[in-house]
């Protein structure tokens, strides 16, 4: 099987670690990774700010990157851009040529923990990891994209792994993309509130597949010098 | 009128008995409504009908307005029509005028918020008394509703009682059956004097004509049975077509509401007392009541605001609302529903913030009972927003800066170099700029090192690498 | 002025949409093996009160624990039909007329000729005096829903709206016939506006939770509410 990286922004500028495990995830699988280094972002920030020319644009340099990458599918390590790119990008497109191929390439765009459960039917990577975990669910995957099992199977299967339900999981952590800079102090509220019913699960170590809710809730742990980590699941995935 | 919200979350948020009544009353009204959700075999067949229900509705209004009309008129009623708040306001003064009356017991309406009705009243010399609970605790407080369906929720006993020994010369007590017990006694008194009996309205049934008030302390039956006259007020939308419908709709509502199977009571109301009917009212008046609804119609996707309920589910849920409540707002609606009432039903310039008041989680969507896309709406607004040039210049600016180097990966990598230069130059710590929100809690992630695609570059030699 | 206006901007706004027709089939509502015990169960869960399985005698015998418990002396109606159904009395009497068993109850608590003093159909207007001095009422319920522990109180010739709303205690007559199993089974028995202008759905006594979400029962209408459930 031969895979297209769209490894999304934030992970290539803040978090490479993160496209460097789901890199290793995939090629132990046996799934051949393509990596077209053209490709930018999704669009969201954009989109989501009411900025709908300026997201159009990002989405159909996308598309002209996707185009032709001659893959089975597209993963993506983010639910939320995802979920920009699969489901909000047809809002944007605007001839039948365009949407033809949206949802030509749409129906080839995984999130990561989905691509390993749905479509490769794996849930051990052969990782382990001796912590306590719990696990945050990313609104868009949850709600848009109605990934929420897959992430905690592939948990569960981590060796040695002790893995914890936090009360509130699903609720959503405060990151919004620009709502956290615009209603940044309600924004932070949501973090702390997250903070609190992820540590009263007892983890350690929250893991969420999304760059943006796990940069928020990381500036927020570490301005507060919680005892407490942030790790996207690749990282999780990927240590073996 | 403007409505804004930034200048008051630093204060919600600070405002610690707020927050503890919030905790307390949201949270209790979600947890009854899982159990009563969970004990309805076919909730979600429930929900799509209703919303189906509502579109076929909002479709052929005119019609269904027409019809109901026709049955009131049919029934001895009377149907009045506003096309705005100063027109509804003034039906009801006139009404009060032809029949001498000077007090109004009134049942819980939002729609009567929404026209500030009562300030109109007492303008004309006309007492209005709130016979809801929650209302009551808020006319005498000065204060409006901050929530649809329990409006006195952010305040705690503590605080009703301080306002009762106050206002009412009771002695101060948190003992909240006496607190209502008083309320009970004075309120009675005015049931018996009030001259009018003014109501919202849950649903209007066109086929039938009738009025349906849903409730529990019955105050509004009480309303709608002492006074001389009964004025319904109801927003054009209310309307539902068929009488069949309405066990679905009631069912709905009092679940995501409350978590009740049905309320204590629920009105039924066909005009006014019939000539060999005891008692109720000799006079009944509909006000159908536009006030910027029509304009709401026009648009396919903005059309399923229309569709709402006002069972406060998606209030309860949103954590935004869970962490500021609904004064923050400023305005009369409020939480999700309010982002995308507010600004269509004045003009997007009177609510600037409130479609961005979000984090677009989308557990409004997920709860609301006549599934409205309240993330969908939002998104749109925040479009018009950005369109018609109200947000500031300086993000338009960013944000055409940034396609431009989206869509140009060399650009792109230019950047990449850029922000990594800025951030040794300090940004991070930056306590002015876009990002200062951010930084007032948050501590700013540095860049990496190395980005993803020089790694790759590097250890698999790129593909495509333009 | 306002109605041209108002249908003119929503015939406007909606005239490029085709009207989608509404569906004939609505969604099923529960149904249950034993009708009668679920309504008495939600009843119950709403804070509502009953007897039932009764024959007259145990009618009466119900009014006398009504009204040991409340404590009230005295009970009102509208409709003068209520004292046969309740076993209470007979036609045109003054006194009860009814099985012995309720008409010594009743005269052991009450001197002849004084007692439950109707407020009668003929007092309108009624005056605020009488309102605020009523007890204990009773009506007749034309419908129950057992789904959720409803009756159903119509307003008619013989019914007003204000005496079921306004009393303290308010009892309700029920033919244990009249029990359906849910709200959409009702709507298909009941036509609005046709018995009278008024139709409550009443679970069970008047209640909020305005203050701190704290359930009180009681706040307008009535604190207790009972059903008396005849076979």
């Amino acid at each position: 099987m031969r895979v297209a990286l769209f490894t999304t922004c934030l992970v290539d500028q803040f978090l490479p670690e993160v496209g460097k495990a789901t890199v290793r995830i995939l090629e132990k699988l046996g799934v051949e990774v393509l990596y077209d280094s053209r490709q930018t972002c999704c669009g969201q920030p954009a989109y989501n700010s009411g900025h709908v020319r300026e997201a159009r644009k990002v989405v159909r340099h996308f598309l002209r990157v996707f185009a032709d990458a001659g893959a089975d599918a597209i993963v993506v390590p983010s639910g939320s851009c995802a979920t920009m790119l699969k489901v909000f990008s047809s809002h944007l497109l605007e001839t039948d040529e365009e949407e033809a191929l949206g949802s030509e390439i749409g129906a080839r765009i995984f999130e990561l923990s989905d691509f390993l459960v749905s479509s490769l039917g794996v849930e051990a990577t052969g990782a382990s990891f001796s912590e306590s975990v719990t696990f945050h669910d990313s609104c868009h995957q949850l709600r848009e994209l109605g990934v929420r099992d897959q992430p905690r199977r592939l948990l569960r299967a981590v060796q040695g792994i002790d893995f914890r339900e936090m009360d509130d999981a699903e609720r959503c952590c405060g990151f919004g993309g620009t709502f956290a800079i615009k209603f940044a102090d309600v924004s932070s509220a949501m973090g702390h509130d997250k903070i609190s019913r992820i540590r009263e699960s007892g983890a350690r170590v929250v893991v969420s597949n999304d760059g943006g809710c796990l940069m928020h809730l990381r500036g927020l742990i570490d301005r507060q010098k919680a005892p407490l980590r942030t790790m996207h699941l690749a990282e999780v995935l990927a240590r073996f | 009128m403007q409505f804004r919200i930034l200048r008051n979350t630093s204060d919600a948020l600070s405002d610690g008995p707020l927050q503890a009544n919030l905790k307390h009353a949201l949270g209790r009204s979600l947890t009854a409504r899982a159990a009563a959700v969970s004990e309805v075999e076919n909730w979600e067949e429930l929900r799509s009908y209703a919303r189906h229900i509502k579109k076929c509705t909002l479709r052929d209004l005119g019609r269904y307005l027409r019809q109901m009309e026709e049955q009131v008129q049919r029934q001895g009623g009377r149907v009045l029509w506003a096309s705005d708040a100063r027109e509804a306001v003034g039906h009801v003064l006139e009404i009060a005028r032809t029949h001498q009356a000077s007090t109004a017991a009134k049942s819980k309406s939002m729609l009567t918020e929404e026209i500030q009705l009562n300030a109109a009243l007492e303008d004309s010399g006309i007492r209005p008394v709130e016979t809801d609970l929650g209302e009551f605790i808020l006319q005498l407080a000065g204060q409006i509703p901050s929530h649809i369906v329990a409006p006195a929720l952010h305040m705690s006993r503590a605080q009703v009682a301080a306002l009762f020994a106050d206002k009412l010369q009771m002695e101060a007590t948190d003992d909240v059956r006496e607190l209502t017990e008083t309320a009970r006694r004075r309120l009675r008194r005015e049931f018996l004097k009030a001259d009018l009996g003014i109501s919202g309205v849950n649903f209007g049934i066109a086929e039938t004509g009738t009025v349906v008030v849903v409730e529990n302390e019955g105050n509004a039956r009480l309303s709608t049975a002492l006074p001389r006259v009964h004025i319904a007020l109801m927003g054009i939308e209310k309307l539902i077509p068929r009488w069949m419908d309405l066990p679905v709709f009631l069912k709905l509502l009092t679940i995501s509401a409350t978590g009740q199977r049905i309320t204590s009571y629920v009105n039924l109301l066909n005009g006014p007392k019939r000539r060999e009917e005891p008692d109720g009212p000799e006079h009944f008046y509909l006000i159908f009541v536009d006030n910027g609804r029509s304009a709401i119609l026009k648009d396919d996707r903005k059309r399923q605001t229309l569709s709402c309920i006002r069972c406060g589910a998606c209030q309860n849920v949103c954590p935004v609302f869970q962490s500021i409540g609904g004064h923050a707002y400023e305005s009369t609606y409020q939480g999700p529903i309010g982002a995308i009432l507010t600004p269509q039903l004045t003009t997007a310039s009177d609510a600037p913030e409130h479609p961005f008041a979000s984090s677009l989680c989308a557990a409004c969507r997920e709860i609301c009972p006549v599934k409205i896309d309240i993330p969908e709406v939002l998104l749109i607004l925040r479009e018009q927003a950005v369109e018609s040039r109200t947000g500031p210049r300086s993000e338009r600016l960013a944000f055409r800066l940034w396609a431009f180097a989206m869509t140009r990966p060399r650009i792109y990598r230019l950047g990449e170099k850029l922000i990594r230069l800025a951030f040794r130059l300090g940004a991070g710590g930056m306590k002015r700029g876009p990002l200062a929100g951010w930084v007032r809690s948050r501590d700013l992630p540095a860049p990496a090192m190395e980005s993803f695609r020089s790694w790759m570059a590097k250890t698999r030699g790129g593909r495509n690498g333009s | 002025m306002g109605r041209k206006e108002v249908l003119d901007r929503v015939e406007a706004a909606t005239s490029h949409i085709v009207p989608s027709s509404l569906p004939s089939a609505t969604p099923s509502f529960p149904k249950y093996a034993n009708p009668i015990e679920r309504f008495l169960r939600a009843l119950e869960a709403a804070g509502g009160r009953w007897f039932a399985g009764l024959e007259k005698a145990g009618v009466a015998a119900a009014f006398e624990n009504i009204l040991a418990e409340t404590g009230y002396d005295r009970i009102f109606w509208d409709d003068p039909s209520i004292l046969e159904v309740a076993g209470l009395g007979g036609e045109g009497s003054g006194l009860p007329q009814g099985d012995s068993a309720a008409r010594s109850l009743l005269q052991s608590r009450h001197p002849p000729g004084k007692f439950l003093t109707p407020i009668a159909v003929e007092s309108v207007p009624r005056t605020s005096d009488q309102l605020s001095n009523l007890t204990i009422t009773v009506s007749r319920g034309a419908w129950g829903i057992a789904e959720t522990g409803t009756v159903v109180e119509e307003s008619g010739p013989a019914a007003g709206r204000v005496l079921p709303a306004f009393a303290p205690v308010h009892v309700a007559l029920l033919s244990a016939q009249r029990i359906v199993a849910n709200s959409a089974e009702l709507f298909q028995n009941l036509k609005p506006g046709e018995s009278g202008s008024s139709l409550t759905l009443v679970t069970g006594p008047s209640r909020t939770a305005d203050i701190e979400q704290t359930l009180i029962v009681g706040v307008h209408g009535p604190k207790r509410f009972y059903v008396i459930l005849t076979s």
